[in-house]
């Protein structure tokens, strides 16, 4: 290796990081800074009359095994159990959405648009509609003939938050995969057929592994959507029903009861834990987000 | 692989801002209260309220800033949802902001906005109370001083159908007798408001009173769940629940919900706050009792219960410039003159007891009476620093046994744990 390829290649680096300052200089500033902030007030009291004092880890060692530990694992089991059941749904409901739209010879605007109406709505307005059509007396139990109390029980409460959350974001995959399969070229579905395999064949050896690009993007994008997960549960059941996620007690603590310290402890949990989740993610299924080959 | 060294020049940009920040005070910068020298300052003021579409709230306000020309004030549009309310004045006031001058304030949040300092003592040389009544006058004070004077009042009552009762039950055991003409009428018997939110804390208070028992003692720092009275004013909810008393769709019940099961035909009575009154007496879309309902006090454990006192407050901001002008404003706003017209235009119960007794309002709004009556027996919320939190104990403790989980006993001694641990948080 030449002396002047060194030079050249420091040059670039040079360029490169001054070219990406400006930009980590703005996540320092909203997000870097928010951050730090957070963490040092995590490590304050909440007197309600009084000056906050430096407690150091106390606020962490109450959520995780202290007096409010409870509370912080039941949401933490909650968040996660939601976030498994509403991605794998999501993504079954999204395929099929993609495949369908993918094979319309007609209409496949038109069919896009009308399937993005969910993505569209805010999902607190969303909420609120579902939250009228799950009352006693609403649509889904005069269509079901049941007297399901939708917001009074457990299960019922989850499945609803459930069912929400997947009618408004199966659209997002589905458009995610649709994209996916849209580079899937034509030969390989041709070579596969030449070979002899089936529908089912071509659909698992061709579609699902050409497609597992795509699948790992959305994947990811949903998983740290649903980890944070505040606004359906607290418009449709305020966390009744063990319904309360991380965000939704964070909330509750941070704003409601004015517990800026206890809050921030939690809050800086809730960041720690989806950051761990996306950098376990990435690592599994890394070179293929990062857009490298394999 | 040179890139991989960028993360080295991110640390160093987030400890230079973070040193930043750190001068400019990272530590948080809660309650310090202010000097308390008394209320001072004139000039124009901010009057932070929800949004009224009656108009009356303008008109008001109007009428004010016609007579006081260098002391005008603004409205400044509140949350009509309490949370988001307190939200709001919490982040006003952590900010130390001036922005707000007068604040509408739920009356249980008085203990907690003045411990914190946020908002500032009204001795009594600044505003005349002589003639508030003094129940929702009790609302406004702490440690013995007033911070806060109540602008309208609110006391649970019983709504039922005049056309399948005559007379209204006056305990328990009656409105349970009383449940036979429900059954036979196919429509529920009793609902009040029983989803996990702050209504359930009050519906627990209101029956944990009416057995003759209380949440929390006087002072608000010791939990009082631990008796028979407050086993039977929890047991009268879970029971009738499992019984079926009141209808299982009242787990999921707020106010409104409750209101338009009632007014739907759906329950032969209601507990509920004064405002259903008007909307369901008078005919009107989706109204199926109108001219079939009669108001009246709530039942007991034995003999007449102990309606809840609700209502919200007038507070002055310890963060104000302007703090003579807020006090002047809110003794206008509790003057007689305008009390009536917080009752014909914002259709709000008036805090004088005078205006209950006036003939003239009587005969436009009978239901006065029933109402003074109640605000007569009620009892105020548990008064605590920490509402917020011990509200949440309550709902949690409670709304499980009512869900039908657990006995009225577990219930109890949850909820004296529970409020006990809230309190320990003052």
């Amino acid at each position: 290796m030449s002396g002047a390829t060194t030079t050249r290649r420091r040059l670039d680096g040079l360029s490169a990081a001054g070219l990406l300052l400006p930009t980590l200089l703005v996540l320092a500033l909203v997000i870097g800074y928010p951050l730090l902030l957070a963490v040092n007030l995590s490590l304050f009291s909440d007197p309600i009359a009084g000056v906050p004092e430096f407690v150091g880890v106390d606020n962490y060692a109450r959520a995780l095994w202290g007096a409010d530990a409870g509370r912080f694992w039941s949401a933490a089991a909650t968040t996660g159990g939601f976030t498994l059941v509403v991605v794998a749904l999501e993504l079954a409901v999204g395929l099929a959405m993609a495949l369908f739209m993918h094979q319309l010879k007609r209409g496949k605007a038109f069919a896009r648009v009308c399937v993005l109406v969910p993505w569209a709505v805010p999902t607190a307005v969303a909420t609120v509609l579902w939250q009228w059509m799950f009352s006693t007396g609403g649509v889904v139990n005069a269509l079901t003939g049941a007297e399901t109390l939708w917001t009074g029980a457990e299960g019922p409460a989850r499945a609803a938050v459930v069912i929400i959350d997947v009618w408004k974001t199966a659209p997002f995959v589905a458009l995610l995969l649709l994209a996916g399969l849209q580079t899937i070229p034509g030969e390989m579905y041709e070579a596969a057929k030449v070979d002899g395999a089936g529908a089912w064949k071509r659909f698992t050896r061709v579609t699902l592994p050409m497609l597992a690009p795509a699948t790992a993007v959305a994947v990811l994008f949903r998983i740290l959507d649903a980890l944070r997960m505040y606004d359906v549960p607290a418009i449709l059941t305020n966390g009744a029903n063990g319904t309360t996620t991380l965000s939704l007690l964070t909330q509750q603590l941070a704003i409601g009861q004015v517990r800026v310290g206890y809050g921030s402890a939690l809050s800086t949990l809730t960041f720690l834990l989806i950051f761990l989740v996306a950098l376990a993610f990435i690592k599994a299924t890394g070179a293929r987000i990062a857009g490298g080959r394999s | 692989m040179r890139p991989r060294q960028l993360p080295g020049a991110l640390t160093g940009a987030v400890a230079a801002i973070a040193c930043v920040a750190a001068a400019a005070g990272c530590t948080p910068s809660a309650s310090t209260p202010p000097p308390a020298a008394g209320l001072s300052g004139r000039g124009p003021i901010t009057f932070m309220t929800a949004a009224d579409p009656s108009g009356g709230t303008d008109e008001l306000v109007q009428a004010w800033n016609t007579a006081h020309p260098d002391e005008k004030v603004t409205l400044l549009e509140q949350s009509s949802t309490s949370d988001q309310a307190h939200t709001a004045l919490a982040q006003n006031f952590q900010a130390r902001s001036d922005r707000v001058d007068v604040a509408r304030i739920n009356s249980v949040w008085t203990p907690e906005f003045a411990a914190r300092g946020w908002i500032a003592e009204i001795p009594a040389s600044a505003v005349d109370t002589g003639k508030i009544m003094p129940a929702p006058l009790s609302t406004g004070r702490f440690t013995g001083k007033t911070y806060a004077i109540p602008w309208f009042t609110d006391a649970g009552l019983l709504y039922y159908r005049t056309d399948l009762v005559s007379t209204p039950p006056k305990t328990w055991a009656e409105l349970k007798q009383a449940c036979a003409v429900a059954k036979a009428n196919n429509i529920g018997c009793y609902a009040g408001q029983f989803a996990k939110y702050d209504g359930l804390t009050v519906n627990v208070s209101e029956a944990v009173a009416s057995a003759g028992g209380s949440v929390v003692d006087a002072g608000g720092t010791k939990a009082t769940l631990d008796t028979p009275e407050a086993l039977d004013g929890v047991k009268f909810l879970v029971e009738s629940f499992r019984d079926g008393t009141i209808p299982k769709a009242a787990i999921t019940y707020q106010e409104e919900d409750s209101r338009k099961a009632f007014m739907n035909g759906e329950l032969l009575f209601l507990r509920n706050w004064p405002y259903v009154y008007n909307l369901a007496s008078k005919p009107g879309e989706g109204n199926k009792v109108a001219g079939k309902v009669g108001m009246a006090p709530l039942p007991g454990r034995s003999g007449a219960g102990k309606p809840a006192l609700g209502g919200w407050n007038l507070a002055i901001s310890s963060y104000s410039k302007h703090q003579e002008t807020a006090a002047d404003f809110v003794e206008f706003l509790v003057a007689p003159q305008q009390q009536r017209v917080l009752l014909t235009k914002l259709g709000l119960s008036p805090v004088l007891a005078e205006l209950y007794k006036d003939a003239e309002l009587v005969k436009q709004y009978p239901y006065l009476e029933g109402l003074a009556k109640a605000l007569d027996t009620a009892v105020p919320l548990p008064q605590s620093t920490n509402w917020a939190g011990l509200s949440l104990a309550v709902q949690e403790s409670a709304y499980a046994a009512l869900q039908g989980s657990g006995t009225a006993e577990d219930a109890v001694a949850k909820l004296q744990t529970a409020v006990t641990e809230a309190l320990a948080r003052q």
